[in-house]
């Protein structure tokens, strides 16, 4: 290998150093750094997704007392409208 | 036409109630929601089965003396089985019905089922709602049509069976060792003569909830357990090899089929080669896609079709080479995306006896899905089988179509671990759909060529609508399934693109179909597919505290809290 090719590898090498640091462990350490911010992004996610699922469910439940409570209330309202229609009509028969 | 029929009448149906201890009130309103049936044609036999309760044996003593009652009485105990098989024997009418020694039935019901069954059907069944303690009705079960598949993992016929005596006999009646599940049993049995049932999507039966009662009981150990060797039995019969396990949810079994073979499945991936960030990391879909199931799965033959556009960058097909090596056909697509022609492309240089096909966009999540979906396509009449795909947070993407006056994804967004809503439970079984998505769904190649493939006039949505009406309207079932399940990273705002064009194309050609779901119910919410009831509908709270839910929830903020 000509000399000129093996100072240009050693400065290659001394400059990627530099990148890695004092230490070739940090190697190592990125990698496991990488991975635990993969892990806590996924993490995050599905306790986001959890909460997203709950949430979910309980608008259908939401619904379903919406929808009973509305139904329930035209009920009774024509109830009482039918109830407060006799009793006039009773009223008025024996006034009348 | 029968003997009945002929002479002007309606059949003779007999109501078969077993009876051991009941509160005595609740037997009161049995017997009188009996005999107040508008059917005149009917007769009410009645086993006491060693009742010790006075109250009760007096009971019985007056309704024996009543035109069309007929008491008969064991000395002692024999179970539900040995009484219900007495009172079989006693029963003369066309049709048996059955009824608890603690239920209510409308006044109706008997003439409703009747007419229901008409002359073709042999097996009737209602929905049903359940009795509260405090006389108030609550939780009420919007069934689907007949399920058989459903109906292995889960009885939910239960109440309220009307049946032709005859076929009730073939059927072998009831059966000693499945006391708790004797009904399931039976209807097991009973699907394995006839698929001649027919549902009524009324409420014509009220199960009491009561401490009697089983069905109120949460300590039933013994009655899961019947049910089980009952689901187990009944696929012995039929000639399947598999095993029967019991879920986490009371009442459901999982069904894991033994494989006979392993024939060549063609995974089928459309593709361009598309890159994005899931979980942080930048990801090539298809690459992942394929290592995912080289890496994962334990079903291992494949052969990968991958369909790729002209653009699909070089390093993509390069790496596909060095993860499949010779099992990869690279199909080459020109022209504007159109996913039905793709996959037709893909279809026919597929050389696999099933075709998987799988969006580039998913990641296989459970190692045996593929065994649990050709373990399905050795059943001759099931063509389709799809599983469970879930967003990349984990919620459900993908639980079965429902067709409900517009297509859905059954219960999109709920939390992928989730069973569903109660009493059904559909997210924790095994059941028929009328669709599922081509996302992620084997298909037998024969069917496939069979029904045209999908439709090039749908390049975007509804293709696979389209697939699975014409799958099924070719005489096939199609089976969703929570024992299969991937990862599918689709847009959630997906359908806020879908074209009108597309979907009048398929309401044209499916009108009937996209508004009569069988597996869901008239009686549930239109334009959904969370089994919300219609209005008021819905009965009151269920006994059991329905507060897990918020439970759950308040876990769920102190989790996130850092």
């Amino acid at each position: 290998m000509p000399p000129d090719d093996v100072t240009e590898l050693r400065a290659e090498i001394e400059r990627l150093r530099r990148l890695v640091g004092p230490s070739e462990r940090s190697y190592a350490d990125l990698e496991q750094d990488l991975l635990a911010a993969r892990d806590a992004a996924r993490g995050a996610e599905a306790t986001a997704g959890s909460l997203r699922g709950q949430l979910a469910q309980m608008h259908v439940e939401l619904a379903r007392a919406r929808q009973d409570q509305d139904h329930l209330q035209r009920a009774i309202a024509g109830g009482a409208r039918m109830l407060t229609g006799r009793i006039g009509r009773s009223v008025r028969a024996r006034l009348f | 036409m029968t003997a009945d029929a002929t002479a002007g009448r309606s059949p003779l149906v007999s109501v078969l109630t077993a009876v051991h201890d009941p509160e005595p009130e609740h037997l009161t309103a049995c017997l009188a929601s009996v005999r107040a049936q508008t059917l005149a044609d009917h007769e009410h036999i009645v086993v006491d089965d060693g009742s010790r309760r006075p109250e009760v044996s007096e009971i019985l003593d007056v309704v024996a003396t009543r035109p069309g009652v007929t008491v008969i009485r064991r000395s002692d105990s024999g179970g539900i089985v040995a009484a219900s098989r007495d009172a079989l024997e006693a029963a003369q009418g066309t049709f048996v019905a059955l009824v608890d020694h603690d239920d209510v039935i409308e006044p109706d019901a008997l003439e409703t089922m009747v007419a229901a069954l008409g002359e073709d059907a042999d097996v009737a069944y209602s929905d049903h709602d359940l009795l509260r303690p405090d006389g108030r009705r609550a939780t009420p079960l919007f069934k689907p049509d007949f399920s058989p598949e459903r109906l292995r993992a889960q009885n939910y016929i239960t109440h309220f069976l009307v049946a032709r005596r005859d076929a009730v006999e073939r059927a072998g009646g009831f059966a000693d060792g499945y006391d708790g599940a004797q009904d399931h049993d039976l209807l097991l049995r009973l699907s394995e003569r006839t698929d001649r049932f027919v549902h009524v999507p009324r409420i014509l039966y009220h199960w009491r909830q009561a401490p009697t009662s089983v069905s109120s009981s949460s300590t039933k150990p013994w009655a899961f357990e019947a049910g089980r060797r009952a689901v187990a039995d009944h696929l012995a019969r039929l000639g399947v090899d598999a095993e029967v396990r019991e879920t986490a949810h009371e009442g459901c079994y999982r069904v894991v089929r033994a494989l006979a073979a392993e024939p060549l499945v063609s995974v089928i991936i459309p593709t361009r080669g598309s890159a994005g960030r899931e979980w942080g990391a930048t990801r090539v879909y298809v690459v992942e896609a394929v290592r995912s199931l080289i890496e994962r799965s334990r079903y291992r033959n494949f052969e990968f079709v991958v369909v790729v556009d002209a653009d699909t960058p070089p390093a993509v097909r390069h790496a596909l080479h060095d993860l499949t090596g010779d099992s990869l056909r690279l199909v080459e697509f020109a022209g504007p995306f159109n996913f039905s022609e793709k996959m037709n492309a893909g279809a026919v240089a597929a050389s696999g006896e099933l075709l998987l096909m799988l969006n580039d966009d998913t990641e296989l999540i459970e190692p045996t899905s593929v065994d649990v979906l050709v373990a399905h396509l050795q059943t001759s009449d099931v063509a389709m089988a799809s599983g469970k795909l879930l967003y990349a947070d984990g919620t459900l993407q993908h639980g079965g179509h429902v067709y409900n006056h517009s297509v859905n994804h059954a219960l999109l967004g709920w939390p992928g671990d989730s069973p569903g809503p109660r009493p059904l439970l559909p997210l924790a079984v095994e059941r028929e759909c009328s669709g599922v998505t081509a996302a992620a769904a084997l298909v037998r190649a024969s069917v496939y060529r069979e029904v045209g493939g999908f439709p090039p006039d749908l390049p975007l949505n509804y293709n696979d609508v389209d697939f699975c009406l014409k799958v099924r309207a070719a005489g096939h079932r199609i089976i969703w399934t929570p024992w299969a399940s991937w990862y599918h990273f689709e847009s959630r705002t997906r359908h806020s693109v879908l074209l009108d064009e597309e979907y009048q194309f398929v309401n044209q050609r499916w009108h009937y179909e996209l508004n009569n779901d069988p597996y869901y119910n008239q009686n549930l919410l239109p334009d959904r597919a969370d089994w919300l009831e219609r209005p008021f509908r819905s009965g009151a709270p269920a006994l059991e505290p329905t507060s897990g839910l918020l439970k759950r929830a308040a876990d769920g903020v102190r989790r996130a809290r850092p």
